[in-house]
């Protein structure tokens, strides 16, 4: 019996793998780059842009601001218009300011919200796509280059319909994301303007005031 | 005495040894700790907080050893989280563990708030409702819109859309508030539901063990699994540390046992080099030894009253019958060194030796009132045993003695500088009298517990990890039903509260009991009726104004319309914090313990609160405010073990002093010999006093046991050399006095250099004690005795 299934399955061996090894081949030694170069970066900084498309917002809305990081724990995300506020994220704590209000201190370990945003932010972040692959199924499309990622995990796949990562062809950094939500909201989210590897004040990761 | 007649007596005693030894042989031998503790005080309290599973937890703390200082931190949490849980999973998988809690359900927290969420009306108290009202001003709407606009625009918006629309106030915010009161002062953070230390270096499983952690056979099994998982499950770089009763019970039993193992062959052999030196006989070997062929039979009669016998209680009640090896001796020196026929002579001593078992078994007697239950089993073990023990010494000594009438002057008693030494006499009870009153009664059980340095060690270590850094105390409320045991929680954690007391853990914020659930509830309804139209339109009107379309927030005007619904315990008890509840719920019949008392049948449940000099005269005053309810700390058995040690020490001494006075003046009818046979017992118990308050000033539970074995032991003393004087002045009194004597503090004596501090302070006070009895018993005795008998008698007799 096992021998009849074995025979089988033999001509597969001959026909899938082939296949298979291409697509990955490409898709692995991408991301084996990608994350090689992500490796090399201890900080950065640039500015972003954002658009939120909403169905529960009257018009899209652009916020731009920029984004200092300091691996392996230390994030700065901050929107200086229309409306300022920032969000930090430092080690097991973080602060969040939005306006003129009071800056709220949070702790990972009590606050199971910020603790979900902050295991997303690091994920996508660090540029761990191997780690990616296993909740996503990934495509790599040549122009760009950028990465199409449709989540494996059905409670994942009803907030993200899909996430496309664009990348800059030399330095390998990604330039545009688009996150697809089911229902037809979307963002986009455009880098530029990096500076890497430079010492970055550490007053960045305490203070939501800029320094 | 025929050889036959000798032989037949020898038969008959082994044949009872024999059958004790076989009637003895179904006797359950528990080594349970809480047999050391007092029915009334503290008992009841371990035994509520066992069926809480809260002395059978074991803590397990796994770190990373300091060594690996190269792994990276990603590196760190891996293998800290592959060993908790495979760890965790061995252990669960065991079934001499119980409730084993290593990771929370991936999503809890989304599935709790969701679980919660409809039932919010019902948790939010009037302080809740008031901090929404001022959130419904002008003012606090932009601010909460604002804020929900940025967060919506910031990285965190993507996951939130759906919540900020059904939440828009922020509320479910104060429901992850009320879940911070699980945590109360323990320091932990939760990463993918694993429990990590503030540091990152450590994690941590806890798991309830099936079998009781306070008896030392148990603990040795659980330690076996516990050891099996390690090997299984932790990964390279990662060590353990075990925190609970599992390492103490550990410990005390280990230490005991190689005190034991060590000690006892060194005081037997001291015994037998001392006897062989002194008798060059190897027949008076056996003298020592006739006692003890009554152990047997006397564990046997034990057996007939109880059904399980503390090991401790067995080992320090055959020790106990080391005192009738006393009045072997005496029979023994007598018969092989007085003048006279066996007849006489054992008629002779027949008198001090009824009168010192007399007295022996008085005193056993009022050990059998104590509070202990294992002092009231060494006790009638001692009863029994030392009444067969001097019965076989009186029938079988005699078969071993030989006349050998070698006196020498050295046995005289010494009358010399009799002022000088009254006088010393007299200074050491005066000292004791001071001594004594300053004697402070240590209720802290600890003191007789074994801590090893590792033991320390670990225990700070886990307070510095994880906290809280102080003592804590559980308040269980009960209930014959889930809903009464709820309510009578939300009282206790109401009026902690009241009194500030912060650092609390309760499931009352997330868990309250169907009364303030109902009235949440309908400060809910009224709370809105007023507000939900004004605030519908003016949240609407903000929000459009900040970007959002009209309408936006539908889904929470939709959720505030439909009726608000009870919260049902068992979505808690079932649902994803479910080990995290249950450790602090405990429901009827679901683990049953020995022992158990009456209440079994009731549903605990429990708050934690920090035990401090401050927070406990709230506490005290919460088992009087509320019915059901039972405050468990170690302040109150500190302050009830103190008031028991002084109420036991009071009352069973002033019932063994009165009746060993009653005994002696029945015996002796006049003040002077009854004073001279309590010289020794005077001085023991002043000596130990001055000990005691030049060591640490202390008194604990240990020390009534043995004080009350110490005034057995040298009242004998007194009311041999008493006899002596008065009918039957034996020229071997003294010596014999003097063998027992230090017989006495050999076989004890050397329990001084045991590490157990149970064992150490049982050594230590015995040779103070006697020590201080034997020279009172050689010196004052014959000089108290002096004007009443040694003018004629000394002549009469010849020396």
């Amino acid at each position: 019996m096992r021998l009849k299934l074995m025979l089988m399955l033999l001509p597969l061996l001959f026909i899938v793998p082939p296949v298979l090894a291409e697509g990955n081949g490409k898709l692995s030694s991408f991301i084996y780059d990608v994350e090689a170069k992500a490796a090399t970066v201890k900080t950065l900084t640039c500015t972003l842009k954002q658009e939120r498309h909403l169905a529960i917002f009257a018009r899209p809305v652009i916020f731009q601001g920029r984004m200092a990081l300091e691996k392996p724990d230390k994030l700065r995300w901050e929107f200086t218009s229309p409306i300022a506020s920032v969000l930090i994220l430092n080690g097991a704590g973080g602060l969040k300011c939005s306006g003129n209000s009071e800056p709220q201190r949070f702790n990972l370990a009590t606050d199971p919200v910020m603790q979900m945003v902050s295991k997303q932010i690091w994920t996508w972040v660090n540029g761990s796509y191997a780690t990616l692959q296993e909740q996503y199924r990934m495509v790599l499309l040549e122009q760009g280059p950028c990465l199409v990622l449709t989540a494996n995990d059905p409670k994942i796949a009803r907030a993200i319909s899909s996430v496309k990562v664009s990348f800059n062809p030399d330095s390998l950094q990604p330039t545009t994301v688009r996150i697809q939500e089911p229902g037809g909201d979307h963002t986009v989210i455009s880098f530029s303007d990096f500076i890497l590897n430079q010492p970055l004040d550490q007053s960045l990761f305490t203070r939501c005031s800029s320094p | 005495m025929n050889t036959k007649s000798a032989w037949l007596k020898w038969g008959v005693a082994f044949f009872l040894a024999a059958f004790g030894l076989f009637a003895a042989r179904g006797i359950y031998l528990g080594e349970d700790a809480l047999d050391l503790l007092p029915d009334s005080a503290v008992r009841g309290d371990i035994q509520l907080l066992q069926r809480m599973g809260l002395v059978n937890r074991v803590f397990i703390s796994l770190e990373i050893d300091p060594s690996q200082t190269a792994v990276s931190k990603n590196g760190i949490e891996q293998a800290l989280k592959i060993s908790a849980r495979q760890v965790g999973s061995a252990l669960a998988e065991n079934p001499v563990f119980r409730e084993v809690l290593y990771q929370l359900p991936s999503g809890y927290e989304w599935r709790l708030l969701d679980q919660l969420w409809s039932h919010l009306p019902a948790l939010l108290t009037e302080e809740d409702l008031r901090r929404i009202q001022s959130q419904l001003t002008t003012d606090g709407l932009n601010q909460s819109l604002a804020e929900d606009f940025a967060l919506l625009n910031s990285p965190a918006g993507l996951p939130l859309k759906e919540q900020i629309r059904r939440d828009p106030l922020g509320l479910s915010r104060l429901l992850i508030k009320r879940l911070s009161s699980l945590r109360g002062e323990f320091t932990a953070q939760i990463r993918d539901g694993f429990f990590f230390s503030q540091d990152g270096r450590s994690c941590l499983i806890w798991a309830e063990s099936a079998l009781p952690l306070t008896d030392s056979k148990a603990a040795e099994q659980v330690q076996n699994e516990v050891q099996k998982a390690f090997k299984q499950g932790l990964v390279h770089g990662v060590s353990a540390r075990i925190i609970g009763a599992l390492p103490h019970t550990l410990a005390n039993a280990r230490t005991v046992r190689k005190d034991l193992r060590k000690l006892l062959p060194l005081a037997t052999l001291t015994l037998f080099i001392f006897f062989f030196l002194i008798f060059r006989d190897p027949r008076a070997l056996l003298v020592v030894g006739v006692p003890f062929i009554a152990a047997p039979v006397a564990v046997a009669v034990l057996g007939l009253f109880y059904n399980r016998v503390s090991a401790i209680a067995l080992g320090f009640g055959i020790v106990l019958l080391g005192i009738a090896v006393d009045s072997a001796i005496h029979i023994y020196l007598a018969l092989s060194r007085n003048p006279g026929g066996k007849d006489a002579v054992l008629k002779g001593i027949k008198r001090p030796v009824i009168l010192s078992t007399a007295t022996t078994l008085t005193v056993f007697v009022v050990l059998l009132f104590s509070e202990v239950p294992s002092h009231r089993q060494m006790a009638a073990l001692a009863i029994t045993g030392v009444f067969l023990a001097v019965v076989l010494a009186w029938i079988l000594v005699p078969t071993l003695a030989i006349q050998k009438l070698k006196i020498s002057k050295r046995q005289l008693p010494c009358l010399q500088h009799s002022t000088s030494k009254l006088i010393l006499w007299g200074l050491l009870l005066a000292a004791g009298a001071l001594a004594w009153p300053r004697l402070h009664y240590n209720g802290n059980l600890q003191t007789l517990d074994m801590v090893t340095p590792k033991i320390k060690a670990d225990e700070a270590h886990f307070r510095a990890t994880w906290g809280p850094a102080g003592d804590e105390a559980f308040i269980l409320a009960s209930g014959k039903t889930l809903s009464q045991a709820l309510d009578r929680n939300d009282q206790v954690y109401e009026k902690l509260q009241r009194h500030l007391i912060s650092g609390l853990r309760s499931i009352s914020p997330i868990l309250p009991g169907p009364c303030l659930q109902a009235q949440n509830i309908s400060n809910w309804n009224v709370f809105w009726e007023k507000r939900r139209v004004s605030a519908e339109k003016e949240i609407d009107r903000i929000g459009t104004e900040l970007g959002f379309i009209s309408g936006a927030f539908s889904p929470f005007f939709e959720w505030l319309s439909a009726k608000p619904v009870i919260l049902d315990p068992n979505v808690l008890i079932s649902g994803p914090l479910s080990p995290l509840i249950c450790s602090m719920l405990r429901l009827p019949d679901e683990h049953s313990i020995k022992n158990q008392d009456n209440n079994g049948h009731e549903i605990l449940i429990t708050t934690i609160a920090p035990d401090t000099l401050d927070t406990w005269p709230v506490l005290k005053k919460l088992e009087e405010q509320i019915p059901g309810v039972a405050v468990l700390s170690n302040s109150k058995w500190r302050s009830n073990i103190e008031t028991l040690v002084r109420h036991d020490v009071t009352r069973l001494s002033i019932a063994a002093g009165t009746l060993i006075v009653c005994l002696m003046w029945f015996f002796f009818r006049r003040p002077m010999p009854v004073l001279a046979a309590l010289a020794p017992v005077l001085s023991a118990l002043s000596s130990m006093a001055i000990f005691n308050y030049l060591c640490n000033k202390d008194i604990n539970l240990m020390h009534i046991l043995i004080g009350i074995m110490v005034i057995g032991i040298s009242v004998d003393y007194g009311i041999f050399v008493v006899c002596a004087f008065q009918r039957a002045f034996s020229k071997t009194t003294f010596f014999a006095v003097s063998m027992c004597a230090v017989s006495t503090l050999s076989g004890f004596g050397v329990l001084t250099l045991a590490e157990h501090p149970a064992l150490h302070t049982l050594g230590a006070t015995v040779l103070v004690g006697i020590g201080a009895a034997w020279p009172t018993a050689l010196w004052v005795t014959p000089i108290i005795l002096k004007r009443n008998y040694l003018g004629g008698r000394l002549k009469a007799e010849g020396f």
